[in-house]
């Protein structure tokens, strides 16, 4: 009534404003650009290689050695070095998981949604299907028939996680495609693919891409699941799970081991929901979407 | 008409946004008389709803700045306490909306609906309510009253709804009625029966109205006096008669000149106010109709003040009368 | 007007018909039932109806945005119900359509140079460097400015963003235009410039519209025949003069006597002799027998005592009652 002669800002002006508002994900912005940052400059940041054994350098605590201020573990790798690799395989899995379940969510919610029809029966059922399972035990199914290794986990997560993003996709571009800008790009003879990629997908992408990043601190924290039961990345490659998983026997004595890791995961999970918090504030200030 | 029943002063409402305070009203005044069908014309965004339902604080006043005055049964009603507001609602005062598909609650069968507020406000025992609300049903032109007060909302169609908000409205035997486009969500057909039941029951109960709406038409079949509004302002204040023969603002003009006639058809094209409505929130420091007006000139940098055609017939516009 | 340009012949448009797979019969809504009409070349026909009696769909059904479940649609002599996929496709860009909603029908993700020029990219009316400039004209030709050009639906009043629809559909070149209500979402000042802006754009490019409105009066200032329809099927149709002055079918007299006129003088003679329907429109899923007014026509007995018909068992043929002037009710049969 009243608002319909106020100035409209653009749609992504306005987002960025009430990201740039909101300091939770203000926080969640920095911690995860923190920990890309580790992640991509691992071997400039690091002061040793990540498998570099001292074998005179065994279980240091914190501050004992110069060279290793966070100290060594118990084969004596530098532990601030394994730290820093940690977050570069963390990223490496969750990021490629939520890449590879948007390729493979996106087209087929997108094609089930837009034809329906037989099509659409079978996706849906295979959904159903997929969520009614636990993901938890599919996941560690998949890895014992493939074998371990960081391929593994990758392929093992994406299976379940496509599903997400599949299922809002479907479910964007159920409402979306009833909307008159798509009546009307029928109308002017749009075939089927045009409207999907120029006008179903173009308007479907908030709610997917909230999706997609709140569904890295689930991979993050599989991932350093997997690890931890002795399921994830092959040695000598440094896992914050793994690390965890490994102090075990020396954690009465050697705190570090343990708290270090757990800080990273914490620190990490926590930076991607509130960036992926905000993001869906910023994106979807009607809060329509529940991931 | 000696004596107003209500009367509205210098009212103001203004919402503040992040990108600056939308000025919806700014400083419209005017009285509503006993038995008066009173109409309010304007388009969207002319604050011809909001300068009504902030009287009643229906618009949740964090939102919104209200300031002036409305006298209404010898008390000012922005003064009042939330409580003493709530009973004036209902009670003293009933209102109709446009949408009577979410005004009903729909879990609610309608005569609990009517009887809510009559037990509310009056305190009278559920049988005698109940009496009450089927007498209403059947004054609103509900068939089979007695049948249809055990129904749910879902079991009535769009003009029936409407009918039973009006007669929940009546429930108190208001002395206002105020409707907010009651009828657009309606066809013409239907909307013909409404307008009808309207004017009886103003004329049956002695009930005062005032009727928000964009549509001319309805105006001139309905209304005793019709105030104008554009960008928040009253434009013009008038009997019926006189606005439609002898319209004194240029908007007014403009906007009888461009609806179409379904009994005259000419070949000539309609006579389009051109351009757009001012920005409320960079309000304009001239006449807000300045820039779409074909009669402005250098005085009209300034706002109009008051222009008194008639004892009846008020114009703010500097060229009153000179058109 | 010699030829139609636009065909229509037994026309149905049945929604929720059992089809497909694995789903369940539902119950059959027919919103469009059997309409026969002919759109001339260079003409206006206007489309009026209360909402629900199926104009809206009859005008997409004719532009086959819903593939009509019965009839034929013939335009310049092909059945656009016949043409499937690409074929249907191709011919597109000839009859277009403006939208009610100015707000819902526009892409926001895309700039307004990219909604206009969509049509010229698809059909190929131009070659591809010169798609801008022909956006320009023809935002300049809808009494838009060029700067337009790069800005996002948004940005702009209902009013601009109903001639950007409009400027959508002349890219494509089309001769017919379905118009669905393009200006009942629109403010009372900005309708009249969007109805001259049609007028003048049919003159200047020689189209032809269908204008759907549920506003008569707007209809009788623009159309130069007109079809009145209730409940799925045209009631009457003639040219716009004869509706207003001479309206033979009931549904028709009631629906004129309904309309407010401003002007107050008028309004107090007309109240007087207001015949006011009683009752509502039925459901579209369950319609009468007979004719589909007969449950709140006022001259029903009229009709089984002059010509011994039951109107809620028989269903009037639509016939021409007199030269150019059809109708479907007993009293003229």
């Amino acid at each position: 009534m009243s608002n319909s002669t106020t100035t409209r800002r653009s749609f992504l002006k306005d987002a960025i404003r009430r990201f740039s508002q909101n300091r939770l994900a203000l926080i969640g912005l920095f911690l995860v650009g923190f920990i890309l940052f580790l992640a991509l400059f691992a071997d400039l940041l690091s002061p040793f290689a990540y498998d570099r054994v001292y074998f005179d350098r065994v279980l240091l605590m914190p501050f004992d050695h110069p060279e290793h201020p966070l100290g060594t573990d118990e084969v004596g790798r530098d532990y601030l070095s394994r730290l820093i690799y940690g977050a570069r395989t963390s990223m490496l899995v969750s990021l490629s998981v939520q890449m590879i379940a948007l390729l493979i969510g996106l087209p087929i919610g997108a094609l089930a949604g837009y034809f329906g029809g037989a099509l659409d029966f079978v996706i849906s059922r295979i959904i159903d299907i997929m969520t009614a399972f636990p993901a938890l035990l599919f996941t560690i199914l998949i890895i014992s028939v493939l074998g371990g290794g960081m391929l593994t986990i990758i392929v093992a997560l994406s299976i379940s996680s496509w599903i997400v993003i599949a299922r809002i996709t479907r479910a964007q571009v159920l409402t979306l495609r009833e909307q008159e800008y798509c009546t009307a790009a029928r109308g002017i003879g749009a075939s089927e693919w045009r409207i999907l990629f120029r006008h179903l997908i173009p308007n479907a992408m908030s709610p997917i891409l909230i999706a997609v990043s709140l569904g890295i601190p689930t991979a993050i924290f599989a991932e350093a699941g997997l690890s931890f039961l002795g399921l994830g990345v092959n040695d000598p490659i440094a896992s914050w799970g793994k690390m965890v998983g490994a102090s075990n026997a020396y954690v009465q004595v050697y705190w570090h081991l343990a708290l270090l890791p757990t800080l990273a995961i914490a620190l990490t999970m926590l930076g991607f929901s509130f960036l992926g918090d905000g993001l869906r504030d910023a994106l979807d200030p009607k809060q329509k979407i529940r991931v | 008409m000696d004596e107003a029943l209500l009367e509205v002063e210098d009212l103001h409402v203004h919402f503040p946004t992040p990108d600056g305070v939308v000025q919806a009203v700014n400083g419209i005044s005017y009285s509503l008389g006993k038995q008066e069908i009173l109409a309010i014309v304007g388009e969207s965004g002319s604050g011809k709803s909001v300068g009504v339902l902030s009287l009643l604080r229906l618009i949740p006043t964090r939102d919104c700045e209200v300031q002036g005055s409305v006298h209404f049964e010898g008390r000012d009603l922005l003064q009042l306490s939330d409580a003493e507001m709530r009973e004036m609602r209902g009670n003293r005062i009933a209102m109709v909306f446009q949408d009577p598909m979410t005004s009903l609650n729909p879990v609610l069968r309608i005569g609990d609906q009517i009887q809510e507020s009559i037990i509310e406000h009056q305190g009278i025992s559920e049988k005698v309510a109940k009496g009450r609300a089927i007498e209403l049903l059947a004054l609103v032109g509900i068939p089979e009253a007695e049948k249809r007060y055990r129904h749910y909302p879902h079991q009535f169609s769009g003009g029936m709804r409407q009918r039973i908000m009006i007669a929940a409205g009546l429930a108190c035997e208001p002395s206002v009625l105020i409707a907010d486009e009651p009828t657009t969500a309606l066809d013409v057909t239907i909307q013909a029966q409404i307008i009808d039941l309207v004017k009886r029951l103003c004329r049956e109960i002695g009930m005062s109205v005032i009727w928000i709406t964009h549509d001319l038409g309805i105006v001139a079949g309905l209304a005793d006096r019709v105030a104008v509004m554009y960008a928040g302002k009253i434009v013009e204040f008038a009997p019926v008669d006189q606005l439609f023969k002898t319209p004194q603002h240029p908007y007014s003009k403009g906007l009888l000149n461009s609806l179409p006639r379904l009994d005259t058809r000419s070949e000539k094209p309609l006579e389009a106010i051109e351009g757009l409505p001012p920005n409320l929130i960079h309000y304009p420091t001239s006449c807000p109709f300045l820039e779409r007006c074909s009669y402005k000139t250098e005085q009209c940098q300034t706002p109009p003040e008051k222009q008194s055609i008639s004892t009846t017939h008020e114009v703010w516009c500097h060229h009153a009368g000179k058109l | 007007m010699t030829e139609p340009l636009v065909q229509v012949k037994n026309l149905s448009m049945h929604f929720g018909q059992a089809s497909g797979f694995l789903k369940r019969p539902q119950r059959v809504v027919k919103a469009v039932d059997n309409v026969s009409l002919d759109v001339f070349e260079g003409e206006t026909l206007g489309l009026v109806g209360e909402s629900g009696c199926g104009k809206s769909t009859l005008g997409r059904s004719i532009l086959q945005l819903y593939k009509p479940t019965a009839g034929t649609v013939q335009y310049r002599g092909t059945d656009l119900v016949q043409l499937e996929g690409k074929a249907l496709r191709k011919m597109r860009n000839r009859f277009q359509m403006i939208y009610q909603d100015p707000y819902a029908s526009l892409n926001p993700r895309m700039k307004i140079a990219d909604i206009i020029g969509e049509p010229m990219y698809i059909h190929q009316l131009h070659p591809r460097s010169e798609i801008r400039a022909e956006v320009e004209k023809i935002l300049e030709m809808v009494g838009l400015t060029r700067e337009f050009a790069d800005r996002y639906p948004h940005e702009f009043s209902g009013g601009q963003r109903q001639r950007i629809g409009i400027a959508r559909a002349l890219a494509a070149q089309p001769d017919f235009i379905v118009a669905d209500e393009p200006i009942s979402a629109l403010d009372v000042s900005i309708q009249a410039q969007i109805i001259n802006l049609m007028r003048n754009l049919q003159s200047q490019l020689k189209l032809t519209y269908l204008f759907i409105a549920h506003d008569l009066a707007v209809v009788r200032h623009i159309s130069d025949r007109m079809a009145v329809m209730y409940l799925g099927k045209v009631m009457e149709l003639t040219d716009s003069n004869s509706i207003y002055e001479n309206p033979l079918h009931p549904y028709t007299q009631s629906l004129l006597s309904a309309i407010p006129i401003p002007d107050p003088e008028k309004e107090r003679e007309r109240e007087a002799n207001r015949v006011l329907l009683e009752g509502e429109v039925p459901s579209p899923e369950n319609p009468p027998k007979g004719c589909a007014f007969c449950t709140r026509c006022p001259r029903k007995q009229e009709v089984l005592k002059s010509k011994q018909i039951d109107c809620s068992t028989q269903a009037p043929q639509f016939t021409e009652a007199k030269p150019g002037h059809w109708t479907a009710c007993h009293l003229y049969t």
